[in-house]
């Protein structure tokens, strides 16, 4: 009767009637403040659903991307990867073939060493610098074993991978790499999350190939395709090398007295994110896109703790729906590195703002908005 | 202004926006919504508009789960596809906030919490449709709308409010 009332179901008499009695009686009174505060709450609560359906996956908006995308099918790296192993095997039994009574395989010579680099299981600088560099048609894995972490999230992107190969590795990287702890832990948890959604979305495929119309087997095909983008590894980037001699002698003291510290940040390290179409548990489909290189600069912090007002890069260390999970990395000497191997949930970001959460040295939640600035 | 127009201006955001509520899914709920126009073009005379509009995306979501669950998601991996070859904005994903999708994913497994008939009892009355359009669609009493969205109202409160408190008493153990 009361939701009736308020909902302006009852004719004039009744309404009448229960309005004098809200008035009149505490009991009725009471009860139909009960009632204002459900059909609030509940209206409240259905409006929060309209916040996630089209965030998502985001819409076709071009605006403020930094990402060159030529065609859907020059840039992607799984197709160059694909394109670049077909190459190779195809030239391989070619050779094999062709060269076989003259006992010469010249697969080294003819490989083709500009897809090969291009490749984002090839190039980029996560293959460790002391370590042989694998073979050309098993990069993959050796990235994963490098990295420590199995089947993460997805593929870097072409500008990404060449900036990569364009700057070379600090030696400290693959040093500190194998304790990696707090960071790559965040990563795990979210690489874990992830693969359950892989697991999700195989489970998906094998239902849609039941639709047998040919238009359908295409976009099936396609939608495999994607599955296999998402389990490329590429974690790549690292720490950053010292900006100047100063900072470079002070690496070693600072990773010397925090020696886990230390080695999480430099693992923390970029992974570049891809388009990708994930199902998560409830059935959702998700899928994002987000340039990490757009991030890198010089960023002036205002947090509630004690940490250098100035940093440099934030790292990307994984996305989970819309959840950025970034490391900042420090730029003066004489820093006390509060954020520097944590990791930071950015809740908000802007071309030039980030807004976030950071833990302090306590595992504090310590609000924190940095804001772009020219690098001093 | 033909009739298929002005009922397409009319109804199409309201019920686009029910249906993504219902299901969940923005495509899917544009698919069902333009299906339910195509359906009123050729509907010769509506009597009551906005329960037959909603009447018929009713019955196209329920009609189609029950036919081909598999389709659903086969029509989401599509829809997903098919943004991700546009190219999306960065800005636009970090637009979502953590909080504020944490909270619709709380109001989600709320609403999910409730039965059919209250849910779409609760979704339908958020979009303006009376109780007699509600028993329309519904296909119910039209005095047991007012019973049926009081229970949903309360179940919905109660349940996020449950999950609101288990949330934040997972976060404060976690920290």
């Amino acid at each position: 009767m009361i939701h009736a009332w308020l909902d302006g179901e009852l004719d004039a008499a009744e309404a009448a009637r229960v309005e004098q009695l809200v008035e009149t009686d505490p009991e009725w009174g009471a009860v139909a403040a009960e009632a204002r505060g459900l059909v609030a709450a509940s209206s409240r609560i259905v409006g929060a659903l309209d916040v996630v359906p089209d965030g998502v996956i985001p819409a076709g908006s071009k605006a403020g991307h930094a990402t060159a995308k030529t065609s859907r099918f020059s840039v992607r790296p799984w197709m160059r990867m694909a394109a670049g192993l077909a190459l190779v095997a195809g030239t391989a039994y070619a050779a094999r073939t062709r060269f076989a009574d003259i006992g010469e395989l010249p697969v080294a010579k003819s490989a083709p060493s500009s897809v090969l680099a291009d490749s984002p299981a090839v190039a980029g600088t996560v293959a460790a610098p002391e370590t042989p560099a694998p073979a050309p048609a098993r990069p993959a894995p050796a990235r994963s074993a490098t990295v420590g972490v199995a089947g993460t999230i997805a593929a870097g992107t072409g500008a990404q991978d060449r900036q990569r190969e364009a700057t070379p590795p600090a030696p400290a990287r693959a040093q500190a790499r194998p304790d990696a702890s707090a960071p790559v832990d965040q990563l795990a948890s979210a690489v874990a999350e992830i693969t359950r959604s892989e697991d999700s979305l195989r489970k998906a495929m094998v239902a849609s190939r039941a639709v047998d119309d040919s238009s359908r087997a295409e976009r099936l095909r396609r939608l495999q395709n994607s599955e296999l983008r998402l389990s490329e590894v590429v974690v790549t980037g690292v720490a950053e090398p010292p900006r100047d001699s100063t900072l470079a002698r002070a690496q070693p003291r600072r990773a010397a007295a925090e020696p886990t510290r230390e080695a999480a940040a430099n693992s923390a390290g970029t992974a570049a994110l891809r388009p990708r179409i994930v199902i998560d548990r409830e059935g959702n489909a998700l899928g994002g896109l987000f340039n990490a290189s757009a991030l890198e600069g010089c960023w002036r912090t205002r947090t509630t703790a004690a940490v250098d007002s100035v940093l440099v890069n934030p790292r990307v260390v994984a996305m989970h729906r819309d959840t950025l999970l970034v490391a900042f990395i420090p730029l003066s000497e004489g820093r006390r590195a509060v954020l520097f191997p944590e990791t930071i949930r950015v809740v908000r970001r802007g071309a030039d703002e980030l807004r976030g959460l950071a833990n302090d040295r306590d595992g504090n939640p310590v609000a924190f908005t940095a804001t772009r600035i020219t690098c001093p | 202004m033909d009739q298929a127009e002005r009922l397409f201006r009319t109804y199409h955001e309201t019920l686009v926006r029910y249906l993504t509520r219902r299901l969940g899914d923005r495509d899917w709920a544009e698919e069902v919504a333009q299906e339910t126009f195509v359906r009123a073009l050729r509907q010769e005379t509506i009597v009551n508009e906005r329960s037959w509009v909603f009447a018929v995306a009713h019955n196209l979501v329920r009609d189609g789960a029950r036919r081909d669950a598999r389709h659903r998601r086969h029509l989401e991996l599509l829809a997903s596809e098919q943004r991700e070859a546009a190219e999306p904005s960065a800005e636009e994903v970090m637009e979502q906030t953590l909080e504020r999708a944490q909270v619709a994913a709380l109001a989600r497994r709320a609403l999910n919490s409730l039965g059919e008939r209250d849910r779409q009892a609760l979704l339908l009355k958020e979009e303006g449709l009376d109780y007699g359009e509600i028993a329309s669609v519904l296909q119910i009493e039209r005095s047991s709308v007012g019973t049926t969205l009081s229970r949903a109202r309360r179940r919905l409160a109660e349940t996020y409010e449950a999950l609101e408190a288990e949330r934040r008493g997972g976060s404060s153990a976690a920290s």
